[in-house]
């Protein structure tokens, strides 16, 4: 019986190609924007997620401004300086801690002049400090010397192929930046974010001079000794950072933030900005599943005189229903699965789109998830056949003699 | 021989907005097994409406149709469309073939209803073979005559192997020849099948063919 329905269903819905197929757009829309929504948040939340597990969770972060890690993108004079470092590293309940300031500069290698973002970085205590809490490793040559003043260590994508310089940057390679050059004296592992795999290591001061920083930190990182937890030492270290500024309560030109802290509340937003689209996609299914009703209506007036025949020969009430919720359910499964794959390309087109911007911080990767492509499908499938409930009983409880005396 | 279908006294009724179509006014018969029954009237005399009652697709204002022994008020909508689909085979003037379906799938219509996993396809075929109508198989009713339309409407009826066939001007739509040949297939249906025939006609040299002449006026027997 359900295959015969099936074979009914696609006879009719393949009588009327243009119809049926606008019937969908509906669906297609909806489906669309919710796959590539869910797909684009979940590759964003991904790329945070390896961020900072590779940083791990007993870290403090400490930004200029109030924003925090929004505020930072922001710019403004920075409030955070070597002062507070000092502060920080005579606390016990502090391990280690490392900073730097960074800048956005045209370097040049051989005559070849990329964007790349620039990092200052402590050396007088070891470079080695900031290197193994930003999760960094150096695969070839050595990490900066505490003497050193012009010397630099390159992220991956400079030296592992022609993404940024059309000639890998070598050891022992010239960069210059600001009309100072630099000998590269160390090659970084992958990171996996784009920021950090684009940057150029260079001693702290020399950064700080080229962008008149004055002292002023972009950036803190502290990790909190063993045995310490980690939300008390950070309301601590809030309260000891607003007094030594002066500032009230609640009005801190600086933000401390755990790791854990930063991961849940980027996710947080992620979710939040996600149920918004989705709930935006949602009413394109409604205005979908009123077509699919309306399509269906409209088939069960054309074809009153079917199911009178169709009655006449045998057919149960809840056989005809059957046979209209088997294609207002086709109607839905089939745009579910077009919307879907047109979603996911869609991601996948914004996702090309963001890796060839260039100095973009995240590098995104949108992977096919069976799982959303499942729950899509079976989510528009149960609006196909939810729209088609009221059409498909009215074709069940018509009378025999009149739908067959129907002209 | 048993009676097949019994109609006592039964009125049915037409409300069209304020008024009454009383299209039967205490119809009474008595359809016997193995019979061929022609049932003839003026337009308008309620025959159609008498076949439709007897038939299971509908049901009585007043009075009792009984068939097969049962009184049909008392079955279900589910009951009903399965004595239809087993007991019944339906032959219409304007044979009201599925037009998106072949003529096999026409035929096989009737068991898409049925709940088992037998394959009809084979009988189908034999049923459109004895109708003549084998080189027609992938063939759309659009594709076909009117009398070709009209026999793979009786295979229809026969698919299912039922115990009476009802067919309403059955050769209405047709030209005498292609009529007569109609005719001839029903009257061997009934004789070599053994099944009961009720037809209606307004062709009073077929209606003579018959076994018994049921006449109507104004929805009663004449
Ligand atoms: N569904 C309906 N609604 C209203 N009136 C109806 C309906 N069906 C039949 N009638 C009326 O009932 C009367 C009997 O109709 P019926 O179709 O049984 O006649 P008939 O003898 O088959 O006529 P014909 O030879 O023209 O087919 C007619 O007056 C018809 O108009
Ligand atoms: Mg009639």
């Amino acid at each position: 019986m359900i295959t015969a329905a099936f074979k009914i269903s696609l006879n009719s819905i393949r009588q009327q190609r243009v119809r049926s197929w606008l019937t969908m757009l509906g669906i297609f829309i909806g489906i669309a924007s919710v796959t590539t929504f869910i797909s684009l948040g979940d590759a964003v939340n991904n790329s945070v997620q390896e961020m900072f597990e590779m940083i791990g969770g007993n870290k403090l972060i400490i930004m200029p401004g109030a924003g925090g890690i929004l505020g930072a993108f922001m710019g403004g004079e920075s409030t955070l300086t070597i002062d507070d470092v000092k502060m920080l590293e005579r606390l016990g309940s502090i391990n280690s801690v490392t900073y730097y300031v960074m800048g956005n500069s045209l370097a040049t290698v051989r005559n070849e002049h990329e964007s790349v973002w620039v990092m200052g970085i402590p050396s007088e205590k070891g470079s080695d400090i900031f290197t193994q809490m930003q999760g960094m490793d150096i695969v070839r040559g050595r990490n900066i010397d505490e003497t050193e003043k012009y010397t630099a260590v390159v992220g991956y994508l400079l030296w592992s192929g022609n993404e940024i310089f059309s000639r890998p940057v070598r050891l022992r390679d010239t960069i210059t930046v600001d009309e100072k050059d630099f000998e590269v004296v160390g090659l970084l592992s992958k990171v996996g974010t784009r920021q950090d795999d684009t940057s150029i290591l260079i001693p702290f001061e020399t950064a700080s001079d080229i962008y008149n920083k004055d002292g002023k930190l972009d950036f803190i990182m502290a990790e909190v000794s063993p045995g310490f937890e980690i939300e008390k030492v950070s309301e601590i270290i809030k309260n000891r950072l607003a007094r030594e500024h002066d500032v009230k309560k609640g009005e801190e030109d600086f933000s401390l933030q755990t790791s854990e802290n930063i991961i849940n509340m980027v996710g947080g937003i992620i979710l939040l900005i996600q149920l918004v689209f989705v709930g935006v996609a949602m009413i394109s299914m409604v205005v979908g599943g009123i077509g699919i009703m309306n399509t269906m209506y409209t088939s069960v007036i054309e074809r009153t005189k079917q199911i009178g025949v169709m009655k006449a020969v045998g057919a149960k009430d809840s056989q005809i229903l059957t046979i209209f919720l088997v294609e207002s359910g086709i109607y839905g499964l089939v745009g579910g699965l077009v919307g879907g794959l047109m979603g996911y390309g869609f991601a996948k087109l914004m996702e090309l789109g963001i890796q060839s911007e260039g100095g973009s911080v995240f590098s995104l990767s949108v992977t096919f998830s069976p799982g959303l492509i499942l729950g899509v499908l079976l989510f528009s499938f149960v609006v196909g056949v939810v729209s088609g409930l009221l059409p498909a009983r009215q074709a069940s409880k018509m009378n025999p003699v009149d739908a067959l005396r129907y002209e | 021989m048993k009676p097949l279908i019994e109609l006592h006294n039964v009125h049915k009724n037409y409300v069209m907005g304020k008024s009454i179509v009383r299209a039967l006014r205490g119809l009474s018969l008595k359809i016997t097994e193995d019979e061929f029954v022609a049932m003839v009237g003026a337009s308008g005399s309620g025959k159609s409406t008498a076949m439709h009652l007897m038939g299971c697709l509908d049901t009585p204002s007043h009075g009792k149709v009984i068939f097969e022994g049962k009184d049909i008020l008392n079955l279900s909508s589910n009951e009903l469309a399965t004595i239809r689909r087993e007991r019944i085979g339906f032959v219409f003037q304007t044979f009201n073939l599925m037009n998106t379906m072949s003529a096999l799938d026409n035929v096989l219509l009737p068991t898409v209803f049925k709940n088992d996993d037998v394959n009809y396809e084979k009988r189908a075929r034999d049923l459109l073979k004895e109708v003549g109508l084998s080189h027609r198989i992938a063939h759309k009713p659009s594709e076909l005559s009117g009398g070709e339309r009209q026999r793979i409407a009786i295979a229809r009826s026969l698919i299912n192997d039922p115990e009476v066939v009802f067919a309403d001007e059955p050769t209405g739509n047709l030209d005498s020849v292609t009529g007569r040949k109609v005719m001839n297939f029903l009257k061997r249906v009934n004789k070599v099948r053994k099944k009961t025939i009720v037809i209606v006609t307004h062709d009073l040299e077929l209606a003579k063919e018959a076994d018994r002449i049921i006449k109507l006026k104004d929805g009663v027997r004449l």
